[in-house]
Order: structure tokens, then C-alpha cells, then sequence
């Protein structure tokens, strides 16, 4: 039994601060009950593992599961016997390497000269006369002090880290690209609905970690109705190296008939 | 477990039927990343067959196939930092929306984990949301009972603060 001056003692060991009662884990637990503070806090913690017990199974993906097992049973199988005789002849790589040439022959045969490389309007969406929707991208910073707005005039240093919100003024789909002096590369894709959105990786925001090296960049935000984005929405975009870096540069200048918006995020040197 | 010692293939199709779905939902609470949850899950349990030697007949074999688990995730964290990554949420400038929201209540929980120290975090997904008891923790994570039951009890408290608004 638990005396009215053992509160704080009980509360600390359900808090997990002092270790349970050596031996007396029943009689502390009647204690607890008894005493109306230490028992509110108890119930109160009890629904944290109601809730948590009660969070879903999570689905194997069935190819990883696939994959994995496969992966097991491979290592598991013997080992092949070992060949004593002489070995055959082996046809099948001269056989792969003309068959390689002729597809290669062949390439070079199907493939016209032109046209020339697309112009960026051929960032289009697919088949809809749909009006695009209104999109902002916004930006947050975390320099390892929490997060703040993102200031367009600051350099941020490596271990910064970036996350996204996404506003939209209709459901769409949309692709969050990484473009600097050098290649695009897609961050993430998503369908959000209207509103507000944190761009984000299973139930956590997505967070892009500035390492050391890394050049200035834009953090491209392009919004389409849904099904209507590129399957490749990182490879139609066209920008000038040399600018992307500028405060005056834009990437979004260059996106025709899907909607975009975009960030500069600086570096330090 | 004898038999996949041995090498016979349908007891370990068995044993990974049995253990898969809750290996994964663990890598994936303890790591917040389905793609690094992915990588570990087939690491484990091939390491797993690789380490069967090592099982004691003795012992069982969920907090051994958990102790795996929970060892290659912090092995591949002090081997890379992949990006972009999945953080904590901190304070935006506004209430926040998911694709899938299941419930309010479920959201915040799983945010909670995310955020949640991992010594707590670990301790608490297996003991909460696995369902292991103190003992079982304790094996799985190689410490003593108290230190479980306590992680788990901070872990709880933890999740209340930040359920309740308060700084956890």
C-alpha cells in the first residue's frame, strides 16, 4: 500500500524515473490504485499503450517479401557438386556478345537523326484541358537550433535541414525536384489533396540533409491534375548552370502547361 | 528454429511467415523509413540463417530474431546517412495534414515515435506495440529487465507529453 507521501515516489516510477519496488510490483500497483493522483496518471499513460497495441500491422510489401525469401533459400540450397570432368564449352557468351552487336547494329539503325532534344514546353501534362492548379511551395530550415522560416538571403551550412510544405488550391499531383549547376534530380512525388501539406516519408516529414560540397540548388515544386504529371518529371526541365544558383534565375520560367514554383536554396561555400 | 538450423527450407518458409509482417512493422517504426526498413528487413533476416549456429536451443527465438533487427538498424545508421531523410516534426506555422490520415489520434502516435529518442523509441515499439514483455525487451536489446521496464515507462511518458502539446 502506497501512503498519501509515497505520491511522488509512485509518480516518478511510472514516469520511469526511479526503478519499480524491489519485489513489490503487486503491492505497488494496489497503491497506485488507490491513490486518486498516482491512478489519474496511471490511466493517462494506460491509453498511450491502448493506442500504440492498437496501431495496424504494416504490410510486407509482397515483392520484399518475395525477394527476401528467395534471397534466404538461395543461400540455404547446397552447393553445387563439384565438376571433375572437363569442362564444356561454353557457347552462350560469344553467343550474347553477337547478339549484343546485332541489337546494338540495329539501335543505330532505328534510331533517326532527329528531331532535335525537345524544347521544355514539352513539359506538358498528359491529355487534359483541366485547369492547373495554384501551387506554393514553402520552405523550412533546421540548422540544428529547430526549425525556422527559410530566409531567401541566407547561406546555410552543411547538416542543415530542409523540409517542404506544399500549398495547393485543388487536389493534385505533384513532384518536388532538386536542380543544380549540374543534373535534376526528383526529391519525392506525391498526390495531396487541397490545403496545406508537409511533403513527407511514411508518416514522417521528408527532410533533405545538406552535406558538405553541395552547391546552391532549387528545390522545383511541379503540380499537375491528377495522372497528368510526366512519368519523368525531373528530365523535361531546362535551366541554364550557370544561373540556377542567381537569386534572378528560374527554372519555373522555363516549365510550360504544368504548374511550378520554386526555392533557391543557398549554400555556404 | 532446429529445423532452419539444420537447412531445411520449408521450416525457415515457416519461421519467416510467422515472424515477417512483425519484423517490418518494427524496422519501419524503429527507422521512420519504409526504403531503409526495406533494406534491413531482408539484411535481418538473412542474417538471421547466416547467425542460426548462434541461437541457443535454449532460448526464444522471437527476442533473437528481434535482437537482429534492432542490431542491423544500428549498424546501417552508423554506416550512412541516406537522403532525403525523414526527421522529426517540429513546429511549422500551422496544423499539419497526411495523405492517408487514419486517425488524429493514430497520427500523432506514430509522429510521437518518430520524434521519440531512439533508446526509447526501440524499447517502447517493442514493448507497447509488439507486445513483448519486460524480460522479452530486455533479451531483445541485451540490457537488464529494470532498464526495459524503465525505457518503456519514459518512452510512454514521453509520448504523453507530446501527445499533450507539452515539450517532451
Amino acid at each position: 500500500m502506497i501512503r498519501p507521501h509515497d505520491c511522488a515516489y509512485a509518480e516518478a516510477v511510472l514516469l520511469g524515473e526511479s526503478p519499480y519496488p524491489l519485489g513489490g510490483v503487486a503491492d505497488f500497483e494496489v497503491g497506485v490504485a488507490d491513490c486518486p493522483t498516482c491512478a489519474e496518471l496511471s490511466e493517462a499513460l494506460s491509453e498511450i499503450d491502448v493506442l500504440a497495441a492498437d496501431l495496424p500491422d504494416l504490410i510486407v510489401p509482397a515483392e520484399l517479401s518475395e525477394r527476401t525469401l528467395e534471397a534466404v533459400l538461395v543461400e540455404m540450397a547446397p552447393e553445387p557438386a563439384v565438376r571433375t570432368g572437363p569442362p564444356k564449352r561454353q557457347k552462350w557468351p560469344f553467343a550474347l556478345l553477337a547478339g549484343g552487336l546485332a541489337a546494338a547494329v540495329a539501335l543505330v539503325v532505328l534510331i533517326p537523326s532527329g528531331p532535335a532534344p525537345a524544347p521544355p514546353e514539352r513539359l506538358v501534362a498528359r491529355g487534359s484541358a483541366e485547369a492547373l492548379p495554384s501551387v506554393a511551395l514553402k520552405v523550412a530550415v533546421d540548422e540544428g537550433k529547430g526549425l525556422e522560416r527559410h530566409r531567401r538571403d541566407a547561406a546555410y551550412g552543411s547538416g542543415t535541414r530542409v523540409q517542404f510544405r506544399v500549398a495547393l488550391d485543388r487536389p493534385a499531383d505533384i513532384a518536388l525536384v532538386r536542380v543544380d549547376g549540374q543534373s535534376a534530380q526528383v526529391v519525392t512525388t506525391a498526390t495531396l489533396d487541397a490545403g496545406d501539406s508537409d511533403l513527407v516519408v511514411g508518416a514522417r516529414p521528408l527532410a533533405w540533409e545538406v552535406e558538405p560540397g553541395e552547391s546552391d540548388a532549387r528545390f522545383v515544386l511541379l503540380a499537375a491534375p491528377s495522372g497528368a504529371l510526366p512519368d519523368d518529371p525531373a528530365s523535361g526541365l531546362s535551366f541554364d548552370p550557370a544561373t540556377v544558383g542567381e537569386p534572378a534565375g528560374s527554372v519555373c520560367a522555363g516549365v510550360g502547361h504544368l504548374a511550378c514554383d520554386e526555392r533557391l536554396l543557398r549554400i555556404q561555400p | 528454429m532446429l529445423q532452419v538450423q539444420n537447412g531445411d527450407p520449408q521450416a525457415f518458409e515457416v519461421l519467416f511467415g510467422r515472424y515477417e509482417r512483425r519484423i517490418y512493422g518494427f524496422l519501419v517504426r524503429r527507422t521512420g523509413d519504409r526504403e531503409a526498413a526495406a533494406e534491413l528487413f531482408q539484411d535481418t533476416f538473412l542474417k538471421m540463417y547466416r547467425a542460426r549456429d548462434s541461437w541457443d536451443g535454449s532460448r526464444p527465438v522471437k527476442p533473437w530474431l528481434f535482437g537482429i533487427a534492432a542490431n542491423a538498424a544500428i549498424d546501417r545508421k552508423r554506416r550512412q546517412v541516406r537522403r532525403p531523410v525523414a526527421v522529426a516534426l517540429e513546429e511549422w506555422d500551422g496544423p499539419t495534414r497526411a495523405h492517408n490520415e487514419p486517425t488524429e489520434a493514430r497520427l500523432t502516435l506514430e509522429r510521437g515515435l518518430a520524434a521519440m529518442p531512439e533508446t526509447l523509441r526501440e524499447a517502447f515499439v517493442l514493448g507497447a506495440v509488439e507486445g513483448f514483455d519486460h524480460n522479452e525487451v530486455a533479451d531483445t536489446l541485451s540490457i537488464s529487465p529494470a532498464n526495459a521496464r524503465a525505457r518503456i515507462s519514459r518512452g510512454r511518458a514521453w509520448l504523453r507529453r507530446f501527445i499533450s502539446g507539452d515539450s517532451p
